[in-house]
């Protein structure tokens, strides 16, 4: 049982669940966004730049609504959160440089975090937050 | 019952004003195995937390919060984001961000999940 994994484990689930899915993300959301659906549910919740958005259906109309994009990422970070009910949770913060349209003049520092959630196995978003840093 | 933003911003206002002028007094603010990840190194409770914020090797710093959002997370968590400038000593101003997993024990909020990076490589 997750709950029952002493810090190290966590630590290393945390880094490694986090290593995989920024790569999976970033990924996915430059060359197959039609599929990027696939990573959030029905509790998920996304901030982009002071926008809300809740569940899978809105992100994703919001996330198909934006420009081609290419994200190049420079730091991230995972931690794991507390789990008092028995689900694992876990904290990602990425920050680094996203184009849009292909266009220099539309390229952008970003910081984004997510809450990883892991339900029946599968990792998905709980929380996605989104702030351009200028 | 206050709104998350309504405690988000609380939170974000004292977390900042103590760190500008009392470092050790942020240690109530964590909670028991709480975690810090700073510019990509990590520590691990308040102890180890605490000592780190301390031993900064500034005297004078200042933060100021550009934005903040704040939402509730699906295990009952508050999850708060700043995005900020601060400055230290007579350094340059450097932009930061800061993410927060706020959960409540008791009748408090403590921090569990702090992480932190310098916007510098963005210059």
């Amino acid at each position: 049982m997750a709950s029952a994994l002493k810090f190290p484990a966590k630590l290393s689930e945390a880094t490694e669940a986090g290593d995989k899915f920024v790569r999976l993300f970033y990924e996915t959301f430059d060359k197959r966004r039609q599929v990027i659906k696939g990573l959030y549910s029905e509790t998920s919740f996304l901030v982009w730049n002071g926008h809300t958005k809740s569940g899978v259906e809105d992100i994703n109309t919001f996330y198909q609504n934006l420009p081609s994009s290419q994200h190049s990422i420079q730091s991230f970070d995972c931690q794991p959160v507390s789990d008092d009910h028995s689900q694992t949770t876990v904290l990602v913060c990425c920050e680094g440089e996203v184009c849009y349209d292909e266009r220099q003049s539309n390229r952008h520092t970003f910081s984004q975090n997510f809450l990883l959630v892991k339900q029946s196995d599968v990792w998905k978003v709980g929380s996605d937050c989104f702030r351009f840093l200028e | 019952m206050s709104s998350p933003e309504v405690i988000g911003k609380q939170f974000v206002a004292a977390f900042y004003q103590t760190f500008d002028t009392n470092r050790a007094g942020l240690a109530p603010l964590y909670g028991q195995g709480a975690m810090l990840s700073y510019e990509g190194e990590l520590f691990s409770g308040q102890e180890a937390i605490v000592q780190k914020l301390t031993s900064l090797p500034f005297q004078t710093i200042v933060h100021q919060v550009t934005t903040h959002d704040f939402h509730l997370t699906v295990d009952g968590g508050l999850l708060v984001t700043v995005v900020g400038q601060l400055k230290a000593d007579s350094d340059p101003i450097h932009g930061f961000t800061e993410v927060f997993y706020l959960k409540q024990v008791g009748d408090g909020l403590f921090v569990f999940n702090d992480i932190f990076r310098l916007a510098l490589h963005h210059q």
